[in-house]
């Protein structure tokens, strides 16, 4: 398969974003629909064939939808179209977790997006595509399949069809261009070098001392951050080459001052769709229960979320700790608010600094030792490492600066550019455009290439979330 | 034809990615340093011959260069001792180096002459020699080296040319903090006297696998491990005639003109691999430029191989010995003028 970090995959880019200008409007639907196709099958033919089955259900079931005469009707339609996606992700999770079978590239991401389809026609009718090519292109749409994000079917289809009476925006390609080097410089020069810094950690981590693996847990966080901001940057910028734009996963998550704020800020594909179409429905039908209705709710969107990535206990543990969080956190915000009508009073601005600061790393220490489980392949691992970092078990004496010469450096350097990049994703543009006078442009991207050709480790890791 | 400002701009930013990256190539380096990219490698006897020439101030008056093979089959203390018993006094280093590819063998050959007068040089010759340059090359040789190569269109030119930046930067970073590249400025005696030099004897661990020389291995067992060379595909064999026959006979020839610059002899070793009654490659004009020392019988005898592919101690105390005398011959010659 093309990977999204090879040059040659870039080479191929531009001959394709020009093949799709050049093609007359009409075919570009369907040019997008061979390329993803063409993408998919280089991995798998038999997977393609999964997903074409899962596509053609849900197209099927949209039109039944559209179609029917009864509300019970197109109720029956929507649980078995929502139910066949779902069970394919559940039968393929339990499968990879408990008989290792291999997951078919992007499972997830394109059912999810075939459901949000399926749960949209069926609130409202309007939203069914019949044109087949064009609804085919949408799961299979190949910037996203890997990792996402995941596109809602609507602003995809007006996109495409826009495609076909578009011109090559200038702009959008330079956009594209800029969001690829980001993402490749993010996943590459950081990501992939933490990755390397962490894995000399597990390698042993019951050699190295308590500080040095909270470091690294701390590590875990922030690799996971430029591994998949880096990701999403460049399935975005390739998109954008393409004429279509995702919606955007990151806002600055490191700068949320509490948890609920932050998964705002993370994943929002993920957390936007589990909220539509889970959270916010399972709410409405657990009103009556009040406050302890609500924490149930939580408590099984994040699980949920949890066994999103796989069906282990690990993801579970996760889950529920988000879950534990997150309702103290409401409750937290309850509790301090102001009673309804009135209004809260002025805050010091001393004291607002402080508050903030002290939320931001609050809310990074609380998502980083939910990241110990989630890190960890098996739970007696992430067990073995909460021991030892509460001084359950002897530490050792290592530091990160063993694992290599210029290690402990690389870490601090690495970490200090994921956080500028996680706190100020969209400062960065401006930073950007703010030292363009001095440095045009191209100038910048160049030195970008410059960097990643000549500081990219030997071997690009493969994307995190590319697993799920 | 108008250029839209995004591809003028993407073109642009290509265009200043790539002279930075051609002025990278231009910083300057420490070839020690250069030398030890390679170490905790399969190519770590590299670094150690680098300091073999120019820290050990003893002479080197015999130098062997070839892969895994004549690592594992030549001992150079065994020649010396043999050269000594029959009162000729010589020092030989042998740079041997795993993986095929004459150009790194080269790269030795010409860092030796830069310090010492080898009078003797021997090299390891094949059934089937390598098509490719070999994967060290672009780690230890200079910059001017690898942006210019003997012949055009050679193997791993754009491969090793495309790692040249990244490699002066790291380079030139660790001319500045050695210590944070690991990357020593200064020799460290004792590192070289721990590191392996005579691979003929004990056993030791080479990518992962031990390897005993004192094992004799079982007839059926090494014939199970030989392995059957393909025939070269059309393709292939159009794509040799197009490369000049390949990395090995370009690196074959800048040897030989090497070696003749500065009057050396060379004695051509053929190292069998076993059971396999291949033919020596170019031995017409191997015979043409040196001494050839044939030794196909040795493939019989599987009391000599440590593998299909390598000698034991046994094999390699043998041919050591028939090349210490070829070699005391050539060293009794007057020298080539």
């Amino acid at each position: 398969m093309l990977n999204f970090t090879s040059p040659l995959f870039f080479v191929a880019l531009a001959l394709v974003a020009c093949g799709l200008y050049i093609l007359p409007g009409r075919w570009r639907a369907a040019y997008l629909l061979v390329l993803s196709y063409g993408f998919y099958a280089m991995v798998s033919v038999r997977f393609l064939a999964l997903m074409v089955a899962g596509s053609l259900l849900a197209y099927g079931i949209g039109i039944g939808i559209a179609n029917a005469r009864s509300d019970s009707a197109r109720v029956r339609l929507m649980l078995l179209g929502v139910g066949g996606l779902l069970g394919g992700i559940v039968v393929f999770k339990i499968g990879g977790a408990w008989h290792g079978w291999l997951l078919p590239l992007g499972l997830s991401y394109y059912s999810f997006k075939l459901i949000s389809y399926v749960i949209e026609v069926y609130w409202d009718e309007d939203s069914v595509e019949r044109d087949l090519t064009l609804f085919l292109s949408y799961p299979a749409f190949f910037p996203q399949i890997i990792s996402g994000p995941i596109q809602r079917s609507e602003p995809y289809f007006q996109q495409v069809r826009a495609l076909a009476a578009r011109r090559l925006d200038s702009a959008q390609i330079e956009e594209g261009f800029r969001l690829i080097v980001t993402g490749l410089m993010l996943k590459l020069l950081v990501g992939d070098r933490l990755a390397t810094l962490i894995a000399g950690v597990d390698a042993a981590p019951g050699s190295f001392g308590r500080i040095d693996l909270l470091v690294t847990i701390a590590g875990y966080t922030l690799q996971l951050y430029a591994d998949f901001a880096g990701y999403t940057n460049i399935a975005l910028g390739i998109g954008k080459m393409l004429g279509i734009d995702g919606p955007p996963n990151f806002n600055a998550p490191f700068l949320a001052t509490n948890i609920q704020e932050m998964w705002r800020r993370w994943h929002m594909s993920l957390t936007t769709w589990l909220t539509d179409y889970l959270f916010i429905p399972l709410t409405m039908t657990m009103r009556r229960y009040g406050l302890a209705g609500l924490l149930l709710c939580i408590t099984i969107n994040m699980a949920l979320i949890g066994v999103w990535h796989g069906f282990t206990l690990n993801y579970l543990i996760f889950g529920l700790m988000h879950a534990v969080y997150f309702s103290l956190t409401m409750l937290y915000l309850r509790y301090i608010s102001p009673p309804r009508g009135k209004k809260a009073p002025p805050e010091p601005r001393l004291r607002r600094i402080v508050r903030t600061a002290f939320g931001m790393v609050l809310t990074f220490a609380l998502m980083s030792s939910t990241q110990i489980f989630f890190h960890s392949a098996r739970f007696d691992q992430a067990i073995g490492i909460l021991r030892q970092v509460f001084g359950l078990i002897p530490s050792g004496a290592r530091s990160i600066g063993d694992i290599g010469p210029g290690a402990a450096e690389t870490f601090v350097i690495c970490a200090l550019i994921t956080v500028w990049a996680g706190c100020g994703a969209p400062g960065a543009r401006r930073l950007s455009d703010r030292i363009a006078p001095v440095a045009p442009r191209w100038l910048q991207y160049g030195v970008g290439l410059f960097l990643l050709a000549t500081l990219t480790p030997d071997s690009a890791g493969s994307f995190v979330y590319g697993q799920f | 034809m108008i250029i839209p400002r995004s591809i003028g701009t993407i073109l642009a930013s290509l265009a200043a990615a790539l002279v930075l990256s051609a002025l990278a190539c231009l910083l300057p380096d420490n070839p020690y340093q250069r030398f030890q990219l390679v170490d905790g490698t399969l190519f770590e006897p590299l670094r150690r011959g680098y300091e073999r020439i120019h820290f050990d101030p003893a002479p080197i008056d015999v130098a062997i260069i070839g892969p895994s093979k004549t690592l594992l089959g030549l001992s150079a203390p065994g020649i010396e001792h043999t050269l000594n018993q029959a009162g000729q006094t010589a020092h030989v280093a042998n740079f041997s180096v795993p993986a095929s590819g004459r150009n790194v063998e080269w790269l030795m050959l010409h860092e030796a002459y830069k310090i010492k007068s080898p009078r003797v040089i021997v090299v390891g010759v094949y059934d089937s020699p390598s098509f490719y340059g070999h994967p060290s090359f672009r780690f230890v040789a200079p910059a001017r080296d690898l942006a210019i190569q003997p012949a055009p269109l050679l193997h791993n030119y754009f491969k090793d040319l495309a790692y040249l930046p990244a490699r002066q930067v790291l380079l030139a970073f660790a001319r500045v903090a050695p210590g944070l590249t690991g990357l020593r400025d200064h020799f460290d005696p004792a590192t070289y006297a721990n590191t392996r030099a005579d691979f003929t004897t004990g056993s030791f661990v080479m990518e992962g696998k031990t390897i005993n020389m004192a094992l004799t291995v079982p007839a059926a067992v090494l014939a199970g491990q030989t392995v059957v060379e393909q025939k070269a595909t059309l393709l292939e064999r159009l794509t040799r005639r197009f490369v000049n026959r390949g990395d090995e006979a370009v690196y074959m020839d800048q040897i030989v003109r090497e070696a003749d610059a500065h009057h050396s002899r060379i004695l051509f070793v053929f190292m069998p691999v076993y059971n396999r009654k291949g033919e020596l490659a170019d031995r017409a004009r191997l015979m043409a430029h040196g001494t050839l020392l044939d030794n196909a019988d040795i493939s019989d005898h599987a009391e000599y191989f440590e593998n299909w592919e390598h000698l034991n101690h046994t094999g390699a105390t043998i041919l050591s010995d028939r090349v210490a005398k070829a070699v005391a011959k050539l060293l009794s010659e007057p020298a080539k003028s």
